[in-house]
């Protein structure tokens, strides 16, 4: 029965651990708020494999279980000591050509201004925009959250209003390190 | 190329994946509309932005708690059950209590008027 059930997880839900993972690590800030919430997304899977296994977008299905239990969690979760990706990696991998200390400071703060503008954002508004970086179009958006089409566009660009305006806030704001980066 | 075309694409579409000509009309516009080119660095900057690898050990654990996980079905059967039984025993209790005294009750009653016919 175990076996069974060992079985179907690595048929309908390691496929896609690494997806939940890289959403869930926009969404939290961290890797190890995110471990959490893709844990808590693989045992809510795992009492519904049937549903899971009947599914046509298992990830679609997934991705709405972590959505659902991104929002219930949020509001416990401490909005605190949310800065811990490794920002000094992050500030190696930027493309400025062989940076100085200085930039790299610069670069790594730039980074931490952004994170923070980022982990202030509503919940959803978090979502949404983590889900388009990951490249995720708006019916399926639309399949995940469960918000029609002509909302999301609307949310979509709050999102994006909120998200400038919160970086302008920010001491450190990393406009530069984003256009250095940037191929356009 | 307008705002609303931007919008558009950042909306729906694959900004990593552009063909030449999308590109440059993008880039033409984001060059004169700072709010554009604010938008544009910042999704741009989400979309590249690295992330740490998931750990080896996170697919393991789930792995083993899938083996320990109760279907959804079954566990709401369950709790199910347990409310069912807690009730009985509820009630069941209730009535032991109610039988017990009820049986005290005459006993009560006939030293009652006893208290009542003395003397003030």
């Amino acid at each position: 029965m175990a076996n069974d059930r060992r079985g179907q997880f690595d048929a309908l839900v390691a496929p896609h651990m690494e997806r939940l993972f890289r959403v869930a690590c926009r969404l939290l800030g961290n890797a190890h708020d995110a471990q959490d919430l893709v844990q808590d997304t693989c045992v809510v899977a795992c009492e519904n494999l049937a549903e899971l296994d009947s599914n046509p977008h298992p990830l679609r299905w997934l991705l709405r279980v972590q959505h659902n239990r991104f929002i219930d969690g949020a509001r416990r979760r401490q909005r605190g000591a949310v800065v811990t990706l490794d920002v000094s990696a992050r500030a190696a991998n930027l493309a400025s050509a062989d940076p100085g200390p200085e930039d790299l400071l610069q670069q790594a703060e730039g980074e931490r201004a952004f994170e923070r503008a980022f982990l202030a954002l509503e919940d959803t508004q978090r979502t949404l925009l983590s889900l388009r970086a990951e490249g995720y179009g708006l019916e399926e958006i639309e399949a995940i959250t469960g918000i029609s089409r002509e909302v999301l566009r609307a949310r979509l660009h709050r999102a994006r209003r909120s998200l400038a305006q919160r970086l302008d806030e920010q001491p450190d704001a990393p406009a530069r390190a984003s256009r250095t980066r940037s191929g356009t | 190329m307008n705002c609303q075309d931007i919008a558009q694409i950042l909306d729906d579409g694959d900004t990593r994946r552009l063909d030449t000509g999308l590109r440059r009309a993008v880039e033409a516009h984001i060059a004169g509309c700072p709010e554009c080119a604010r938008d544009w660095h910042n999704h741009d900057h989400l979309t590249t932005r690295s992330l740490p690898a998931m750990p080896p050990v996170l697919v393991a654990r789930c792995r083993e708690l899938t083996a320990c996980a109760t279907p959804a079905g079954r566990s709401q059967r369950t709790g199910k059950r347990y409310i069912v039984v807690g009730a009985l025993a509820a009630l069941a209790a209730a009535a032991a209590m109610l039988v017990i005294g009820l049986r005290n009750a005459p006993e009560e009653l006939a030293a009652q008027p006893e208290v009542a016919l003395q003397p003030a």
